[in-house]
């Protein structure tokens, strides 16, 4: 019964963490058909605010408007000097974001240094479940992700703002034609999935080991799940982090962590082989 | 207010399609252009919303140059638009399609006693109707947007003459209030109904222009034919 329990909250913990790490990369695509392959650094730079404000001796909460101005400032500056000249060339923009995230990488060495550094979790207790103590920092971070997954995707149906971004998705000349400003709207899409990035690389950032190379990782574990779950969709990012990270913690509690990775590459493979469209197609 | 294009120029690329173009469509008239297929009716029509770049000229809207402003500007500064193909959001339903226009929910209530199809439909995505009624869709959204220009291209395609009827009653009433109205048309009973100006369009520019009194059914269809 308790290894269940335990299983259940770690599995839950994996999906979580994955859903969080790769709803960037998921806005980005589904708003803007941008494959965005710095996305990993933009987790890489949320990931360092914290270590920043601890160097900086300030409270554990600094760390979130150091994340949201250096990763703020990055992607509007990315956007308006690569990014905005790209849009609707998708292969183009995939090259251009890969350049930069070696750009990125490169940069954060020089400023940060190439060593592992971690931080303390901001909460760091323990939470009674049963018999099962459990992280509370990570319990919050679950619910965390529901809650503002959740959030994400009642405004996206409901608020104005959400209709325009479907519209803009749907027919981006007419959007035009009804007075929506196209321009600022996918610059303030693209914006907005870096600091999504950012967010999750601060939030997980107590749970990871942080240096200028974790980036490639996160990206590469966030394409997985869009492309288990179906690209550019809430629906498919929540599916797919769901089967990765579920098969994942399932392999590498019955087995080994090495055949956690190995089965979530095998699955993806075989969904980029067979079901290109992944588990939830869009209209 | 007026609408007044000033040799403009402008096309494709480095593909001109139409050369030093001018024509006006004043306040609270009704131009129609009428030509074959390929003439550049649309390419008109993109020119002047800003779909497409303007080569040369300048495009004016009552005094106002409106040149500079991309397509969003010009929709924001009063060129209302109905595209010929793509004039509706198609995943989106028809209540969000007529939302976007700005309107309020009793302006959507007014205009869907025009048309009871859209009434039916409100939460039918767009893209799942028939041809007709994603025009009549596209041509209710384009009546609600507030705007003092309206620029239509072939509304009444495949649409049903009795919602035709009721396009021409909506486009009457933009003429009372002042619009300036250019209406892209194959569709000689509409045009007959409701053009004050009639200019054809062949290849290479406006040929000729028939006024109010000249219109009647032969001096349109021979401007098609041309």
């Amino acid at each position: 019964m308790d290894t269940l329990v335990l299983f259940t909250l770690n599995a839950t913990w994996q999906i979580a963490a994955l859903a969080l790490m790769a709803l960037g990369l998921a806005l980005v695509f589904g708003l803007l058909r941008i494959m965005n392959m710095a996305h990993g650094e933009f987790v890489m730079l949320g990931a360092y605010a914290p270590v920043l404000a601890a160097q900086l001796g300030l409270p554990a909460l600094a760390a979130v408007p150091i994340c949201l101005m250096m990763v703020g400032l990055t992607a509007w500056l990315v956007e308006r000097l690569v990014v905005r000249h790209l849009y609707a060339r998708m292969f183009d923009s995939l090259l251009a974001t890969w350049a930069l995230s070696i750009l990125m990488r490169k940069g954060a060495e020089l400023v940060f240094g190439r060593q592992f550094r971690n931080v303390a979790s901001p909460l760091d207790g323990v939470t009674q479940i049963g018999a099962i103590g459990y992280p509370s920092y990570r319990l919050a971070v679950i619910a965390l992700v529901l809650a503002g997954g959740l959030g994400l995707w009642l405004w996206y149906r409901r608020s104005a703002t959400g209709l325009r971004l479907k519209a803009m998705v749907d027919n981006p000349a007419l959007a035009q034609a009804v007075g929506i400003n196209t321009a600022r709207l996918s610059a303030m899409a693209f914006v907005s999935g870096c600091l999504m990035a950012g967010l999750a690389g601060m939030l997980l950032a107590p749970t990871l080991s942080i240096s200028p190379g974790m980036g490639l990782d996160a990206l590469i574990r966030s394409f997985f799940a869009l492309i288990v779950g179906g690209l550019g969709s809430l629906e498919g990012l929540a599916l797919g982090a769901s089967v990765i990270g579920g098969l994942q913690s399932g392999l590498s509690a019955a087995f080994t962590q090495t055949a956690g990775y190995l089965g979530v590459l095998s699955l993806a493979i075989l969904f980029l082989w067979r079901y290109p469209d992944g588990l939830y197609r869009r209209r | 207010m007026t609408v007044q294009l000033d040799k403009i120029s402008g096309g494709y690329g480095d593909t001109l399609i139409h050369r030093e173009l001018s024509l006006s469509v004043a306040a609270g008239e009704v131009v129609a252009i009428v030509g074959r297929n390929g003439t550049g009716k649309t390419t008109l029509a993109r020119l002047i919303t800003g779909e497409l770049p303007l080569a040369g000229g300048v495009i004016r809207l009552g005094d106002r140059p409106i040149r500079p402003l991309a397509a969003w500007g010009r929709a924001r500064a009063g060129v209302v638009s109905m595209p010929q193909t793509g004039m509706v959001f198609d995943t989106l339903s028809v209540h969000e399609n007529l939302l976007l226009s700005g309107a309020t929910p009793a302006q959507i209530a007014a205009i869907t006693r025009h048309f009871p199809r859209l009434a039916e439909r409100m939460t039918q995505t767009a893209g799942s109707m028939s041809g007709g009624e994603r025009k009549i869709l596209g041509f209710a959204r384009a009546m609600l947007m507030p705007g003092t220009a309206l620029v239509l291209d072939e509304p009444s395609e495949g649409v049903q003459p009795e919602n035709i009827a009721r396009m021409q009653a909506l486009i009457d009433a933009k003429r009372q209030a002042g619009t300036a109205v250019l209406l892209l048309e194959q569709n000689i009973s509409m045009i007959l109904a409701v053009a004050d100006r009639v200019l054809a369009m062949d290849v290479g520019g406006l040929t000729f222009a028939l006024e109010k009194h000249q219109i009647n059914r032969e001096a349109v269809l021979s401007a098609l034919e041309i």
